[in-house]
């Protein structure tokens, strides 16, 4: 049951993003009349055939389903449980917010400081159990990539603003 | 064309950064391969930034040389853990690992390696032969043959997407319209941009790559705690032993073959090259021995060994000559040549052929290579293998980040990255063919363009696909590229039962 309501939700995502497109696509200004085929055809046309497959993905998982409706019948209670993790906050879950948390503070405060923090952080989610390592860990791997891409092969990397632009500039 | 070749692994052996970028190859090859969880594509991706600053010979020597080498590697942990260290390697673990615990470590590991660099070498002197020549045919296309060839690439989700085909085009559709965003190459119109400045030029293929392939790796990993695995210790390999070689060379001779022609299939990768490979070993082998299959019988670790190395060079024949990728790493490499500002194609071999041979003679000498490296690399598996992920993963993170942000100094291309590695992340969850949505962004520009174009040519004729041989004969392959799984299936079910009744 859990697996045809995952496909019922998944192709109805897939519809409701064709549509949108679809509904957006009129917009698109034609500036250039002598092409035949013009820059609106080619999203009509692959809107077109993912509203027909997620369609057919639909019809397709509802005859699936009726036809093991007894076999899935059984297995509905256990596919519950690992459901209910999914509320929850689970490490995943906190990876990815502090790796959000990153990317913003990349911009504000620049690469040095925010891959620092960044890095002791995660490594302790991840289960390091020691402070120390972290730091020491947070500080090596910073140092080695500042080293790398910015000193010896001058790739520009993001230096954040007033103060914090002062600070990189000291390093590279 | 030898003087080419000749030419091309000159061009590495005098020149120091070319030969250092081999090495480190062959080093990042050895340990992201030996460590599960760790993908030839990722690495590629992962190395990808780096190769930004690098001349596009030593860049591709880079990349293609870990390529090479993680078609291996993964067989190490595979033996040794019987956790395939890559995908490719889960075939090796049938026979490798029952074959290590009944106390011959090292002659499974010295199979393995034996086998995948003649598999590899094998691979790649046809790739030399073999590419030139498909370019050489390719280069009287136009855009119809151009459009029906990009379909057939596109076609490839039919064995990337498994029993799921539905969701696999979906992807792929996904894909091609993630390429459509932006300015419209042939109009100059804007598409989808929303008013925003930063969609003008389009969502760029290295974020959606990084994101969906490397991010999500790691949101998914973090979970896994980390557990200290135990590797058999001790290991003495025997590379070259004469009479397991008398025993297992008509399986390495076949299933070389075998993995060269999987790997030109756009598509069908190593993976499948292994599992094919295999079943054909234990369907020549005589009824007595069919069930020695799967208890450490050294044709079973010979069969998987040579395929999946011979099928990883093949892969790169449709990319190198038709410019279309044979699977996800090839679509990571075919991203890596768009970066260096080349399309991979018929012309790149008129413009850039010593380019070309070098990275032959690279994918030679690093298949070569192994013979040399594998042993002392084995001694240090044990600690490499136990890197921590609470290491490993912070590392993944911040390679992603750099490697996005590198492309074009663009901040709004890490914010893509992070969206997509959210949906790939949760696509991931759903068994979602990942690898059908990079088709579709990288053969997006190519397939639309040629498709318009073809019809400006036919005035507006649409038969003009099926009226041109060449193009009529590559559609036809394609709509069979796209139904092949539903027919393999059947006969792989015919071959499963056969097996199941035999052990």
């Amino acid at each position: 049951m859990s697996n045809v309501m995952k496909d019922y939700i998944f192709y109805s995502i897939v519809i409701l993003f064709a549509l949108f497109f679809l509904v957006m696509t009129p917009q698109i200004k034609i500036t250039n009349g002598t092409f035949i085929i013009g820059p609106r055809h080619w999203p009509y046309i692959l809107l077109t055939l993912m509203l027909i497959l997620a369609i057919f993905g639909i019809v397709k998982s509802y005859i699936l389903a009726k036809k093991s409706k007894s076999i899935e019948s059984k297995d509905h209670e256990d596919k519950i449980e690992p459901e209910r993790t999914f509320f929850k906050l689970s490490i995943p879950m906190i990876s990815l917010v502090l790796v959000i948390l990153y990317v913003l503070l990349l911009n504000a405060i620049g690469f040095i400081i925010s891959t620092l923090l960044f890095l002791y952080g995660i490594s302790l989610l991840l289960g390091q159990k020691k402070q120390l390592y972290s730091i020491i860990f947070a500080v090596l791997t910073t140092v080695v990539f500042i080293g790398l891409f910015s000193v010896l092969l001058s790739i520009p990397l993001p230096r954040g603003l007033g103060i914090f632009r002062q600070l990189s500039l000291l390093f590279y | 064309m030898f003087d080419y070749l000749i030419t091309g692994i000159l061009n590495i052996v005098t020149d120091p950064m070319n030969i250092t970028m081999l090495l480190i190859a062959i080093v990042i090859g050895y340990i992201g391969g030996a460590i599960p969880g760790v993908s030839g594509t990722m690495l590629v991706v992962i190395m990808l930034p780096v190769t930004y600053a690098l001349e596009p010979t030593a860049a591709f020597i880079l990349l293609t040389g870990i390529y090479a080498i993680t078609a291996f590697s993964g067989a190490i942990s595979a033996i040794l853990l019987r956790t395939p260290g890559t995908p490719e390697a889960v075939v090796t673990t049938f026979d490798g690992y029952p074959m290590a615990q009944q106390g011959n470590p090292g002659r499974a590991l010295g199979i393995a390696i034996f086998c995948s660099v003649t598999g590899g070498v094998i691979g790649t002197l046809c790739l030399i032969t073999i590419t030139p020549a498909l370019a050489n045919v390719a280069l009287s296309f136009s855009s119809p043959e151009y459009f029906a060839l990009t379909v057939l690439g596109l076609t490839v989700v039919a064995s990337l997407s498994g029993k799921e085909l539905a969701k696999g085009l979906i992807g792929v559709l996904f894909g091609l319209m993630i390429s459509v965003i932006g300015m419209d190459p042939l109009t100059g119109t804007l598409r989808y941009t929303f008013d925003a400045t930063v969609l003008t030029s389009g969502i760029d293929l290295i974020p959606v790559i990084i994101g969906l392939f490397a991010l999500s790796e790691f949101l998914k990993k973090t979970k896994d705690s980390h557990v200290v695995q135990e590797t058999i210790s001790n290991v003495k390999t025997k590379i070259f032993e004469i009479e397991i070689f008398k025993k297992i060379k008509g399986t390495m001779a076949r299933s070389s073959i075998i993995g060269v022609f999987i790997g030109i299939l756009p598509g069908v990768g190593a993976t499948t090259a292994s599992m094919l490979s295999y079943s054909e070993a234990v369907r020549w082998a005589k009824d007595e021995e069919k069930a020695s299959y799967g208890k450490g019988n050294p044709k079973g670790i010979a069969a998987s060994e040579t395929s999946n190395n011979a099928a990883a060079m093949g892969t790169l024949v449709p990319l190198l000559s038709l410019g279309i990728p044979g699977g996800a790493t090839a679509a990571v490499l075919l991203g890596a040549f768009i970066l260096h500002g080349m399309q991979p194609g018929p012309m790149l071999f008129k413009t850039e052929p010593e380019l070309m041979y070098t990275i032959f003679a690279g994918l030679l000498l690093a298949n070569i290579a192994m013979l040399v490296v594998s042993k002392p690399f084995i001694k240090l598996f044990q600690r490499i293998v136990n890197v921590p992920y609470h290491v490993l993963g912070p590392l993944v993170v911040v390679f992603c980040v750099i490697g996005t942000y590198t492309v074009r100094n663009n901040y709004f291309d890490i914010l893509i990255m992070i969206l997509f590695g959210i949906i790939g992340y949760i696509l991931e969850k759903y068994k979602f063919p990942l690898a059908t949505i990079i088709l579709g962004v990288v053969l997006g520009p190519l397939t639309e363009s040629e498709f318009r174009r073809s019809i400006q040519m036919a005035n507006g004729d649409f038969s003009i696909f099926f009226t041109r041989p060449i193009s009529l004969i590559l559609i036809i392959i394609s709509v069979l590229m796209l139904f092949y799984p539903m027919i393999n299936d059947y006969i792989k079910k015919r071959k499963l039962q056969k097996i199941n009744i035999s052990a």
